[in-house]
């Protein structure tokens, strides 16, 4: 195997922009966007389990996977 | 059964220890899921007696709060898992706040053009006696 051959950059300016290039090209092959989430609020949450018991009201549920945690 | 109006995917359940897409109120409209996407745990899986599934969720944050909170819920913040799970960011799921939720297009929806809320591969051994071990010191204290 030869030697390594590195890239070489002229100016500082060429440098930032094979890094911008570069962090460019690699968030676009992310799968998901890449987001920053709040922290969970639990009224929040109160409120989607209202809104999810309206629907689902007294119908039976059957564990068929994982833990069943309600107490 | 899966209504006419409901996306394909809600007829196929996910599995417990996965990650999918919820829609996450805002705080001025908490009963209206939307509209921003966010990940939650799957922990467990029900089918309803009228039809359809139901799941139960650990919302998730990237507000880790490793020092204050990482003996208490499950983050995920290595590289490597962080992709192989699907998630774009190091996460942490409250298990102080879980909900069941329908199966449905109200309460889940597809991230980034993919077929299903599901965001990729089950949760590791690991992590699942991690959040087993969580869930027991909550129940036993």
């Amino acid at each position: 195997m030869g030697p390594v051959r590195l890239p070489r950059y002229d100016s500082e300016i060429s440098i930032t922009t094979h890094f911008v290039t570069e962090f460019s090209s690699y968030e676009a092959t992310q799968k998901t966007p890449i987001e920053f989430y709040d922290d969970i609020d639990p009224e929040i949450v109160r409120g989607i389990q209202d809104r999810a018991a309206e629907i689902l009201g007294d119908d039976e549920l059957e564990l068929i996977d994982g833990y069943d945690f309600r107490v | 059964m899966t209504s006419a109006s409901e996306p394909a995917w809600a007829g196929v359940p996910p599995s417990a220890f996965q990650i999918v897409a919820c829609w996450y109120p805002l705080p001025s409209a908490p009963k209206h899921p939307g509209p921003k996407l966010r990940p939650g745990l799957v922990v467990a899986v029900y089918r309803r007696k009228s039809g359809g599934y139901a799941c139960q969720i650990a919302y998730g944050t990237s507000q880790l709060k490793v020092a204050k909170r990482q003996h208490v819920d499950l983050i995920v913040q290595n590289h490597g898992d962080i992709g192989a799970f699907g998630l774009a960011n190091a996460t942490r799921f409250d298990l102080d706040n879980i909900a069941i939720l329908p199966w449905s297009g109200e309460f889940f929806g597809c991230w980034g053009g993919r077929p299903s809320p599901v965001l990729g591969a089950t949760l590791s051994e690991p992590y699942q006696r991690d959040f087993a071990y969580k869930m027991y010191l909550r129940k036993s204290a």
